[in-house]
């Protein structure tokens, strides 16, 4: 081979090595950043995407773009799929979706109690592009609305449900967020489960509450924000709380600053395991109207057995109506048996929150335990006596 | 074509104990986790993993055994010593079949998890093409060459691998790994058959001893290069039990590339860690692919040693091209590299534990004076 052409031969190479089959550029891909899944019609989803619009984005502060355009723009598409739904909203926008930022996923009340979880989280980590960390929420009525909210202090409606579901560090009565992937492994250990609900009310949200699956994979029902509370003490999941009771008829508020669970059961009799659920609770007043002298270690007791009285009443709350009227064992004694006495959860476990339903047959010891460790920086706010 | 010769061609220990490793580290590390969940209880995985690696450990220290027997001889050498030509050229022949399908199902296996991970678009055709090329670059220097290769990849390997585990412990739920010792024995036995699979390669340091300085070291060498995997798989077992649970990690065709895509730093860059972590994948991949291909070389110059290095080289890579375009889907694949397992613990570790046999029943040894 001539050196002529042998160096063309190694120039021509060059062309392979700046070739890019992928290559998508920035500018053309429309970020998702959150879809909301709906019930469209004759069994149909309507599925609907967040797109974030870059140069409202910036317009903001720099000056440049458009500063009076939404910097997002929701798109909806109908169809029976949802993979056939997002193709069709490339018809509608000027860049395709792309979904490796997708971070929250809304479903719908009325898709979630009809069972159509499991079709609609399908996708969402089948494709490769999609992650098992994006967060899924139960909307009451209609999901796609929820993307419309004009967020006060975020720029994004999605950034805004994003933060707030981050919350369970402040609040007792958030679930802590729950990924694609916790709910693949849900349904796929035919597990009854609890995930954030999500409400919207006068252009805010709330995340309080919780939406329980069964373990058919229907949705049995929401949880206000106390019960709520009450699964979370259950779960253990309790990272901070506020817990209002009375002393002497004035309102006083104990704040949870630690809570932790402990579980064990009696299992001789596998067909109705006994549980018993141990909760430590350590924490200092919040604030309080009482008169009471609160270095009395006789008033702390009280305080602290209130304390207890009132979770306590609580859990029980939200447990009857786990057990009896949603059936579903959202509060992880499935797992304990499961992890700590294996041999006879094989036994029950086709019977657990199905079938037999010996869930709902169980009975459950909650017992409470208070420590009130600090009562403020000051004794009282009035004089004493008054 | 010249190419810069190096004076030194040998290989140190250092350079055996990185080559072992960089050559067991390849897919298993991907997919091990599935397989290994769908056949145990719960966490159970780890017994047939510390049975499976007791297997390779004993295997690899019979293969180190025959290697310091024959020091400074390949393969081809050592049979020829121990039996006759004939058998020799046989033993090689089918050594250098095995390589040769490893290197295309390699090849396959790589493309198949970019495509589905990293290019979308980007035809597998394309992928295994480009793939090749660079083996072929990779190959076309002496062994040795490639040996020291492994020397900068390896901690490449180790540290994604390890930031990979370390971004995900604040997932980490120690409640998935109970309840333990739940699996029946008999199934913790059948999938031990898989982990055995994922320990091999090194078996191809019986062509490499040829070059090695110092053939006491050898069983040293080998044994260690075989700990890093070792424990490589171990720990990665039990993060993606302790992250995924048993359930998930069973229907999660790559759990441990799903482990790096939920990797989430913020600051949005490393919001998409995963391209990294396929990045320095591929790199493993490579050496892997390209020590097997060169001991291919290895392998049929014994037989004929006419033709250059070259020449081989670009003979071998349109048919490699073909094996591994031949399987048609992700079941194919598998079922591929299953054979390929067979044939690799028949061939690579079998015989020559066959071959350690009769050397010592014979009484055979290799050249004392070289150490």
């Amino acid at each position: 081979m001539s050196k002529f052409l042998r160096g063309m031969l190694a120039l021509a190479s060059l062309i392979l090595a700046a070739g890019c089959w992928d290559r998508v550029e920035i500018e053309d891909r429309g970020f998702v950043v959150g879809s909301a899944i709906d019930e469209g019609k004759d069994g149909a989803y309507e599925l609907t995407f967040q797109y974030i619009v870059p140069s409202a984005m910036q317009g903001k502060s720099a000056g440049g773009g458009h500063p009076s355009a939404k910097p997002f723009q929701n798109v909806t598409s109908t169809a029976t799929t949802l993979f056939k739904a997002a193709r069709k909203m490339s018809n509608e926008t000027s860049r395709p979706p792309y979904l490796e930022h997708n971070k929250i996923i809304i479903v719908s009340e009325r898709l979630a109690r009809t069972g159509k979880i499991q079709e609609v989280l399908d996708l969402f980590v089948r494709d490769p592009e999609m992650r098992r960390a994006a967060k899924l929420m139960i909307s009451v009525g209609q999901a796609k609305k929820l993307l419309d909210i004009k967020p006060p202090i975020e720029t994004l409606p999605v950034q805004y449900i994003n933060s707030t579901s981050e919350n369970p560090e402040k609040s007792e009565s958030i679930v802590p967020p729950t990924t694609m992937g916790h709910v693949h492994r849900f349904l796929l250990e035919e597990h009854s489960f609890a995930i954030p609900r999500i409400t919207q009310t006068d252009g805010k949200v709330s995340l309080s509450g919780a939406a329980v699956f069964g373990s058919d994979k229907k949705m049995k029902g929401f949880l206000d924000g106390e019960e709520t509370t009450g699964k979370n003490y259950f779960s253990g999941t309790i990272k901070a709380g506020a817990v209002e009771i009375e002393i002497e008829g004035k309102p006083l508020l104990f704040e949870v600053k630690s809570a932790s669970r402990t579980v064990s059961a009696n299992v001789s009799d596998p067909e109705s395991p006994a549980f018993t659920v141990n909760v430590r609770i350590e924490g200092n007043v919040g604030e309080t109207y009482s008169h009471v002298d609160l270095l009395d270690p006789q008033v702390i007791r009280t305080i602290e057995n209130r304390v207890s009285d009132k979770i306590r009443e609580i859990m029980y709350f939200v447990l009857e109506k786990l057990q009896k009227e949603y059936r579903a064992d959202a509060i992880g004694f499935s797992d304990y048996l499961n992890e700590n006495h294996y041999r006879m959860w094989k036994k029950v476990a086709a019977n657990w929150d199905r079938g037999d339903h010996l869930f709902s047959k169980c009975k459950v010891d909650v017992q409470v335990h208070t420590r009130l460790r600090i009562i403020g920086a000051i004794e009282r706010v009035q004089p004493e006596g008054e | 074509m010249k190419s810069f010769e190096y004076g030194d061609r040998e290989i140190g220990t250092t350079e055996v104990v990185y080559g072992v490793s960089n050559m067991v580290i390849g897919f298993g590390v991907l997919t091990l986790p599935r397989s290994l969940a769908a056949m145990t209880e719960s966490s159970d995985g780890w017994i047939s993993l510390v049975l499976g690696g007791g297997a390779a450990l004993v295997f690899g220290w019979l293969i180190a055994l025959l290697c310091a027997r024959f020091p400074k001889m390949g393969l081809n050498d050592m049979t020829k010593a121990i039996a006759n030509r004939a058998v020799a050229n046989v033993v090689a022949m089918l050594f250098a079949c095995y390589t040769f399908l490893f290197v295309g199902y390699e090849t396959r296996g790589l493309a198949n998890i970019s495509k589905l991970y990293l290019f979308d678009r980007t035809p597998e055709e394309a992928i295994c093409l480009f793939f090749l090329l660079v083996l072929a670059y990779g190959v076309a220097g002496p062994s040795a060459a490639l040996l020291r290769l492994n020397l900068i990849f390896l901690p490449l390997v180790l540290l994604i691998v390890f930031l990979v585990l370390a971004m995900n412990i604040s997932v980490f739920n120690v409640h998935n790994l109970k309840p333990m010792f739940v699996t029946d024995w008999q199934d913790v036995l059948k999938a031990t058959k898989g982990t055995v699979f994922s320990f091999l390669g090194f078996e191809i340091f019986l062509f490499y001893n040829a070059w090695a300085n110092r053939p006491k070291a050898m069983k040293k060498a080998i044994l260690g290069g075989l700990a890093v995997p070792f424990f490589v798989y171990l720990i990665v077992f039990v993060f993606v039990i302790g992250i995924f649970g048993s359930e998930v990690t069973k229907n999660t065709l790559y759990p441990t590339a799903e482990l790096a895509k939920q990797v989430e730093i913020p600051g949005g860059f490393f919001e998409r860690f995963e391209s990294i972590f396929f990045t320095i994948w591929v790199v493993t991949l490579f050496n892997t692919a390209a020590m097997a291909f060169d001991v291919t070389i290895v392998a049929l110059r014994t037989l004929f040693p006419k033709p250059r290095r070259m020449t081989w080289v670009v003979w071998l890579c349109p048919l490699i091209y073909l094996v591994a375009m031949q399987p048609q889907s992700v079941t194919e694949i598998d079922t591929f590299g299953e054979w390929i397992s067979y044939a690799g613990v028949a061939i690579g570790w079998c015989l020559p534990a066959v071959l350690l046999g009769v050397a010592k029943m014979r009484r055979i040894k290799g050249n004392e004076q070289v150490s």
